[in-house]
């Protein structure tokens, strides 16, 4: 980028000859750098005994300055304006106060992001292809365009970047909007209506139900691409409504419920196993965006040769944000994640495949952020809900799954309560141990250590995990 | 859009039969009749007649499945030396080399070679360790593996390894999972997915680490990649919890825990015989499983009541983190049934930059920290009649330049990475013992008889479990793929 600068000399004493002055100016280039050198540049010279106040004025502005002033063009006019704002004296402290405002702005660590731009050019953008991929042997010259098998660029658009948006949109293309609805309805549903939703193509799947899949995706389109009304329109249907109670009968003609004869019942993903044991136990921090955090993880995890990174734990709210915004090394993920199959972010991962292994049960069960859960479920448990053990376990029960447990269900919860109640109150020192760094009355702990177990098996309820 | 065949073994996985649990087991199952069924982590019967080759049933992904011919053996030990050890100075004796010690590299063989670190035209750097021919078979071995010498008729060495990478990480990447760059599933997910597991109480691959730290291609070297996740490597540590999480918190006894998944599991049966879905099964199996690991993987890791005998042949110290002690392990994972254990021990990087990275000094340490142990691990599975089914592999990600590396005019002797040509050995379940297959050039940095290449290796291994490597596919992103990609042979002059 060129960069406008300007010196003035001024002689030490006016000189100057009665019949004319010839001047002579010799420019040595001497940087090694070409590029850093001057150029396009213009030299003017002035009787003026102030040069410094004229050069002030750019010299793009030296025709408005010539023109009187109510003949300046409006542009003019403000162009001089903001000069006179950039110069007058009278105006020093103001623009001292803009500067430091703009300072301050700038302390407060906004988080930029890069965005990719198309790069200015006389030529249309171009790449080769590459012989069986390998980037050593090149084959043909090759420029943007749209797959040939879809719906052609429409006739006024050029194929650049701005082109290819309206063709993503453009009424004619189905594509774009199938491929939405179906990533919604996939999320509701734990399949999409075309079960490969990451692949549309020869090889991916055939959708379950086409006529939806087409009355969806120009419902999308016909709402303005509006999607808060289309998952509305979802949520709403008496499809998604129904009950996710299986029947043997049902089981047997549809084993995947592709034919959606009953409700979708999955387990949350596993951002959301962290952030529903966080939410339940009221420690969930809904501070959006900034620089991703670093929650609990265990020693060792990250320990790399020629590598002296090391996790350093999020200070206070931090360590309990959402799990979307945990760092991710891709040679060492966050391992309370991956356990539950979230993708170390190699590949693009449209559609996760949901596995239940014993390590799930092990990190819901003793990873010390859902043991926190636990034990901050319990204190809620013990301030909310009053003083009665029923009305405290139907409330942790209820924090958990979001309905009432049955009568047996209440009376096994109350069982195995007052169980480790008595036990907590013959072992203080254990105890002491489950509810670590509570303060209030010591004759409370036994109570809290016991609801903080119980908590620690509601939140690992198959139900308390699973979408239903 | 056609029709396209679907991977059967994929299929069974995608939504597990449930289908055939509600035939077996019934619908509104009493509580009594559950939990005696998911008393047993795999019920394998569970599978119906139809897909009985391949089943995989609703409680268990990792049940053994049967191989799809017979399979010469059972389980893999994968010692992986990461960092790359010198064949030169080890398994790949080049009397030539010594004899021209000190002399430029001819110009033809170097001419157009990138290297990591070597500049201009290196010179050879014989090696200072002299070789033995042992046992019956003559094989040629260091003096700096005198155990290994032990077992020469054993093992089978392979000095013809060459590898497409010359930089740690991809090299290990590419090694682990047939592909350069991070994303695909290991080995051992590989296997794990083909075949299962016999362990019910213990993962079906598991990792040890030792030595300098992580090897360079990280968690990558084990992961599943885009195979459910289910069949990711476990690593089992040496420090903390050996397994994440196994430990109960603070003021969790035993006791209390299997209380507290007793109420857990009553809970879940409840809501069972309410909503009927068949993963609430799964779940309960998956926490009975995770209560059997907190107490098999302690003992599995507890190797003080082996006997003073095995200590002492091993060199094993209990409660030291070392490569000695991980042999001993993987010895104990593969009698408790686990498919797939792999050693990493990473510190083989001997540039000669200094007295800590060279071959004078730093390597001869390397060897006796590891030369023992995996000797008698080799001897020891041989006396337990685990060999047979047990295959063991040595070898790094690549090989070192047969040329000084002299970095910065180092006065260390040291080698560079050398992906031409490296040598790896295998022992055990179907390899022929005491053979040393394939040739390098007289300076060792070509391969010149039976070259085999990383996907030959992993076709072999393939093989020898049973498994053809190119049926073992999963479809991802449009795509059939498999651990050897498009290429790979079996070496067949390796089998028994």
């Amino acid at each position: 980028m060129p960069i406008v600068r300007q010196a003035v000399l001024v002689p030490e004493k006016p000189f100057g000859f009665e019949h004319g002055t010839l001047l002579a100016i010799r420019l040595k280039h001497t940087m090694k750098h070409t590029s850093r050198n001057i150029g396009r540049f213009r030299l003017s010279v002035t009787t003026s005994a102030e040069p410094r106040y004229i050069a002030q004025v750019p010299a793009r502005l030296g025709p408005a300055l010539e023109v009187p002033a109510a003949a300046r063009t409006q542009k003019q006019k403000d162009d001089l304006a903001a000069l006179y704002r950039s110069l007058a004296p009278l105006l020093q402290p103001t623009r001292d106060r803009v500067a430091e405002l703009e300072k301050s702005v700038k302390g407060l660590g906004i988080v930029t992001a890069m965005v990719m731009g198309e790069r200015q050019s006389f030529e249309r953008p171009y790449t080769y292809l590459r012989i069986r991929g390998s980037f050593l042997s090149k084959g043909d010259k090759v420029y943007a365009g749209v797959p040939s098998v879809l719906y052609p660029l429409p006739e006024s658009q050029l194929p650049n970047r701005f082109g290819l948006a309206y063709w993503l949109v453009d009424e004619n293309n189905p594509l774009t909007a199938r491929v939405s609805v179906n990533r919604y309805w996939e999320a509701f549903f734990g399949h999409g209506i075309v079960e490969t939703s990451e692949d549309f193509g020869t090889q991916g799947e055939r959708p379950a139900h086409p006529e939806l899949l087409d009355w969806l995706a120009t419902e999308f389109m016909r709402q303005g691409w509006s999607m808060k009304a289309i998952k509305r329109l979802i949520v709403t249907s008496s499809t998604y409504r129904q009950s996710s109670r299986v029947t043997p009968e049902l089981v047997e003609r549809d084993p995947y419920n592709r034919l959606l004869a009953r409700g979708p019942r999955f387990r949350i993903e596993a951002e959301m196993v962290r952030d529903n044991a966080l939410a339940t136990s009221g420690l969930l921090s809904t501070k959006i965006g900034g620089p991703s955090v670093f929650p609990y993880q265990p020693e060792g995890v990250w320990d790399r040769p020629y590598s002296e990174e090391k996790w350093a734990l999020s200070e206070g709210e931090d360590r309990y944000r959402r799990g979307i915004y945990t760092f991710i090394r891709r040679t060492s993920p966050y391992p309370s994640l991956t356990t539950f199959d979230a993708p170390s972010r190699e590949f693009c991962t449209v559609r996760r495949v949901r596995t239940n292994t014993p390590l799930q049960a092990l990190t819901t069960l003793n990873d010390p952020v859902f043991f926190e859960a636990a034990q901050a479920l319990a204190k809620r448990i013990m301030a909310d809900a009053g003083p009665e053990e029923s009305a405290r376990a139907v409330y942790g029960f209820r924090r958990c799954v979001a309905r009432r447990p049955t009568p047996e269900e209440l009376d096994r919860i109350l069982v195995f309560y007052r169980a480790e109640l008595a036990r907590f109150q013959k072992d203080a020192k254990a105890a002491s141990e489950v509810v670590k760094g509570y303060s209030g009355p010591s004759t409370d702990a036994p109570q809290l250590a016991a609801w903080a177990i119980v908590s620690n098996v509601l939140l690992n309820m198959d139900e308390t995990v699973t979408k239903e | 859009m056609k029709e396209i065949p679907v991977n059967p073994l994929q299929e069974m996985l995608r939504a597990v039969t449930r289908r055939h649990f509600f035939k077996q087991a019934g619908f509104g199952i009493g509580a009594a009749a559950l939990s005696s069924l998911v008393n047993r982590y795999a019920f394998a019967s569970g599978a119906g007649a139809a897909t009985a080759d391949l089943a995989i049933n609703a409680v268990n992904p990792l049940a053994p499945r049967p191989p799809m011919f017979p399979a010469k053996t059972k389980n893999i030990i994968y010692l992986f030396m990461a960092g790359a050890p010198s064949q030169v100075d080890l398994l790949d004796y080049k009397p030539k080399l010594q004899e021209l010690d000190g002399q430029n590299i001819p110009e033809s063989l170097v001419k157009g070679e990138r290297f990591a670190f070597i500049k201009g035209v290196p010179r050879l750097l014989g090696s200072p360790y002299t070789f033995k021919k042992c046992g019956q078979s003559g094989a040629e071995i260091s003096e700096l593996l005198p155990e290994l010498m032990k077992v020469a008729d054993d093992i089978a060495i392979v000095r013809s390894m060459h590898t497409t990478q010359f930089n740690h990480a991809p090299a290990q990447i590419f090694m682990n999972t047939g592909h350069q760059i991070i994303g695909r599933p290991s080995m051992g997910s590989w296997l794990t997915y083909g075949l299962g597991s016999e362990s019910t109480d213990l993962p079906g691959f598991v990792v040890l680490v030792s030595g300098e730290n992580q090897p360079d291609g990280g968690k990558a070297c084990w992961g599943s990649g885009f195979l459910p996740t289910v069949y990711q490597g476990v690593e089992f540590r040496s420090k903390g919890d050996p397994v994440l999480f196994l430990t109960n918190p603070e003021g969790v006894s035993p006791e209390l825990r299997r209380q507290s998944l007793d109420l857990l599991k009553d809970l879940n049966e409840s809501h069972l015989k309410s909503v009927g879905d068949p993963e609430i099964v799964t779940r309960i199996a998956s926490y009975e499983m995770a209560y059997r690991m907190q107490t098999s993987v302690p003992e599995l890791m507890d190797i003080s009541k082996e006997p003073e005998s095995i200590h002492k042949l091993y060199g094993t110290e209990p409660g030291k983190a070392s490569f000695a002690n991980n042999c001993l392990l993987a010895r104990r994972l593969v009698e408790r049934g686990v498919r797939f254990v792999q050693l990493f021990h990473r510190g083989w990087d001997n540039h000669g930059t200094s007295a800590h990275d060279d071959i004078v000094n730093r390597l001869p340490k390397l060897c006796q920290e590891t030369d023992q142990a995996a000797a008698v691990l080799v001897w020891d599975l041989k006396q337990r009649g685990l060999l047979e089914n047990t295959l063991v592999v040595w070898g790094g990600e690549f090989g070192r330049t047969p040329m000084n590396e002299e970095r910065a005019r180092s006065k260390f002797l040291g080698r560079d990475h050398h992906p031409r040509a490296f040598t790896m050995w295998l022992a055990g379940g179907g390899i022929k013992g005491g053979v040393t297959l394939g040739q390098t050039d007289e300076f060792g940095y070509n391969p010149v008889d039976d070259p085999v290449e990383v996907h030959d290796l992993h076709a072999t291994i393939l093989y020898l479990m049973g498994l053809d490597h190119t049926k073992l596919t999963y479809r991802f992103q449009g795509r059939d793929f498999r651990l050897t990609d498009v290429s790979g042979n079996v070496v067949k002059k390796l089998l028994a």
